[in-house]
């Protein structure tokens, strides 16, 4: 049965519950009355919110070692799949061209694909025009510029020396750190109409 | 010097508002952003809260997921730092004599495969569900915690232990001879720091009804009052009066006898 969207999940409450500033007695009456149908739940969650952590200092087992190695086992395993990108795969002799016909030096291509550019700063026209070069669908394209950046790896091989992680900067300043032409960027700034 | 701009959150609310950072949160991740991974590290590495420089865990839940750091090494550490202060809100995983707890293991599995899955996500595509572990890490991971539990116990199919009554029907007027006060719950034992490990488990080990009457009270609801406004555990729980007074007594008795040997009235 699909589920009825105008009546709030469970996950849904249970969060808009933890993220209230008390968890004290007239929350939880407010929010039982609301949602009586998840009176178990939230009784149970604030329960657990009330419980005092002791957290230990003393140093943690081998089996909890081993967890926790095994968690970045896998999260490196993940983290060379995504930086797999579209933009990733491209040899130097594409990456020359595609920069040539979006009429932009190789160092603003460099900067999508190690995701340095703040996400929402990039003109959807633009990545639409990228997309189609790439020959890969929108979706595809903006789900790979989201991804979280990721300089180990990608350009250290090329140098003695260590990447230096840079913060995210707007697509504009982008352009203007690459000396793009005001003309040129006025064009790739553009957006639909 | 500019400090370093944030990735901001994309995580709203059913009322359409942003999650937003704490902001000791985004101060101190400001602050930490362009150190050195040396001093970094050494910063995130301090455990306890009350030290000052202190580097929330939310912060820490931050740079793992922007894979912060200028190596490899760097953000693998950051990764353990984290993982390491999750372990330790976790219950424990050997018991009173040092043994391995299966349940304590399965739990501590369950939580961190679940949160791995999460972040092994957010590499591929903005996960909005780490947001939450960005506003408010204790209480993400509490529920994940809850979640765990259930799980385990679901697993290991295990009855629920001294289990008295679980309906939550309402009892005959005959059954209930006795009607506890409304004044004074005599819940004061409950509260004793010295008893408190006992006490905690003796809650938890309550019938479903009998555990949410005495959560409710404790928190400072009412009983009962016939007062519409006033929301109190007989409404919540939809039982009358003399039901959700039996089961309150009831408690009382089984918290007294399991903590102190007493025996039920």
């Amino acid at each position: 049965m699909t589920p009825d969207p105008s009546i709030p999940s469970i996950a849904d409450v249970l969060e808009a519950y933890a993220l209230e500033a008390q968890n004290d007695a007239a929350t939880l009456a407010r929010y039982l009355r609301e949602f009586p149908r998840y009176t178990a739940e939230l009784v149970e969650y604030s329960r657990e919110l009330d419980r005092t952590v002791d957290a230990s200092t003393a140093p943690l087992g081998a089996a909890d070692q081993a967890r926790i190695d095994a968690g970045w086992q896998k999260l490196s395993s993940a983290a060379k799949a995504a930086s797999v990108t579209p933009l990733s795969r491209l040899n130097p002799a594409k990456t020359r061209a595609m920069a040539q016909a979006l009429k932009i030096p190789q160092q603003v291509l460099s900067a999508l694909r190690e995701h340095r550019v703040i996400l929402e700063s990039i003109p959807r026209l633009f990545q639409e025009h990228l997309a189609e070069l790439l020959d890969i669908p929108y979706d595809e394209l903006h789900s790979s510029l989201a991804r979280a950046p990721n300089l180990a790896g990608i350009r250290s091989y090329k140098s003695t020396q260590k990447p230096i992680q840079r913060p995210q900067i707007t697509f504009e300043q982008l352009l203007i750190e690459a000396c793009v032409p005001e003309d040129q960027r006025a064009l790739l700034l553009a957006e639909k109409k | 010097m500019t400090a370093p701009a944030l990735r901001p959150l994309k995580k709203k609310t059913k009322k359409g508002e942003l999650y937003v950072r704490a902001a000791d949160t985004e101060g101190t991740l400001q602050e930490i952003l362009s150190l050195p991974d040396a001093q970094l590290l050494a910063r995130c590495t301090e455990q306890l809260p009350a030290i000052t420089g202190y580097v929330p865990s939310e912060c820490l839940v931050h740079l793992v997921r922007i894979r912060h750091g200028e190596s490899e090494e760097t953000q693998k550490r950051l990764y353990e730092i984290l993982a390491d202060r999750i372990h330790r809100r976790l219950p424990s995983r050997t018991d009173a004599r040092g043994n391995v707890s299966t349940n304590g293991s399965e739990i501590a599995d369950e939580v961190m495969g679940g949160f791995i899955e999460l972040l092994a996500a957010d590499l591929q595509a903005y996960n909005e569900q780490l947001d939450f572990w960005e506003v408010r890490f204790n209480r993400a991971l509490k529920l994940r915690l809850l979640d765990a539990k259930k799980k385990v116990a679901r697993q290991k199919k295990r009855a629920s232990p001294i289990e008295i009554d679980e309906t939550r029907g309402e009892m005959s007027a005959d059954f209930v001879k006795e009607i506890i006060p409304m004044d004074g719950f005599g819940l004061e034992f409950l509260e004793r720091p010295d008893d408190r490990e006992a006490i905690e488990e003796a809650i938890d080990a309550l019938p479903t009804v009998q555990f949410q009457v005495v959560h409710l009270v404790r928190k400072g609801l009412p009983l009962y009052s016939e007062k519409p406004d006033v929301w109190c555990a007989s409404k919540a729980l939809g039982l009358s009066d003399k039901t959700v007074r039996k089961h309150f007594q009831l408690a009382i008795d089984t918290l007294k006898s399991t903590i102190h040997g007493e025996k039920k009235s």
